[in-house]
């Protein structure tokens, strides 16, 4: 019997000790993912959204919808739409919406104008990738304010120096 | 150098006030100024830079194309049908070069 709840304790301990390290190794996990984007983001991004005057707000806008696949093999040509909810008025429409890359040799990919004639804010393009990034759409509307959303995508092929 | 060919994909026909989707293609290499020929020279920068879209003398739609936009750059986009007319499309290359091509469309 001795021996049982010896075992028993003994197995307890381990469990705790485990519990411990699992949720100390979730804490770290959590942590790194936290503060991912401001690791990996990119010298001249940030001088393009300088340029720009523009700041990523940490959480994503549910009015633009990127269109984008998860993965692609080949980065020279991967299909890209974009899509900014507006009723697209006379006093209320999407005037821009600057499209970029946060590790390309050049971060600017387009720029899209819009006019109320324009009906829907949308555009459809492929574009060049050079490795697995993030794509970040910024849009303004004709009051000025931004949204900004962006997308994850797995590059196998860099697309800006190969054919 | 080659003419690039362009094409457009329009419908001949929209209602009053439909909204109207058109997909244009032109052939370009789009070379980017990071490529290498066989020599090992760079091969220097060659982009569609604009492409506008004039519809009965309005701009409808603009674009300003970067050196990420793939070779044969597709643009699709959207516009409000309003009345029979013309749009003329141009596309701007990098040295001044301008390609533009005319397309009705009938509106009943």
């Amino acid at each position: 019997m001795d021996d049982l709840i010896i075992n028993q304790e003994e197995t307890r301990k381990s469990i705790t000790r485990r519990a411990a390290i699992s949720t100390m190794s979730a804490l770290v996990i959590f942590s790194i993912e936290v503060s991912h984007s401001n690791i990996w983001a990119s010298k001249e991004l940030d001088n393009t959204l300088e340029d720009l005057k523009v700041k990523i707000m940490s959480e994503g806008s549910d009015i633009i919808k990127l269109h984008l696949p998860n993965f692609s093999y080949d980065g020279s040509r991967v299909p890209f739409s974009i899509e900014v909810q507006s009723p697209m008025t006379e006093n209320n429409y999407v005037r821009l919406v600057h499209v970029l890359a946060e590790h390309n040799p050049f971060p600017r990919i387009a720029t899209f104008h819009f006019t109320p004639q324009s009906g829907k804010a949308f555009a459809r393009t492929r574009i060049r990738l050079s490795k697995s990034q993030h794509v970040i759409a910024v849009a303004e509307l004709n009051d000025g304010s931004i949204f900004t959303a962006k997308k994850w995508i797995e590059v196998t092929l860099n697309g800006c120096k190969e054919d | 150098m080659v003419k690039p060919a362009l094409r457009v994909k329009l419908p001949k026909a929209a209602k009053r006030g439909e909204i109207v989707e058109i997909m244009t293609l032109i052939s370009h290499p789009m070379d980017t100024g990071l490529r290498k020929d066989k020599d090992g020279k760079l091969i220097p920068r060659k982009i569609i830079n604009e492409f506008f879209c004039i519809y009965n003398g309005d701009i409808v739609f603009r674009t300003n194309m970067h050196e990420a936009i793939s070779a044969n750059p597709l643009i699709q986009f959207t516009f409000i049908a309003k009345e029979s007319g013309s749009l003329d499309l141009f596309w701007h290359e990098d040295g001044g070069e301008v390609y533009t091509t005319v397309r009705k469309i009938k509106v009943y």
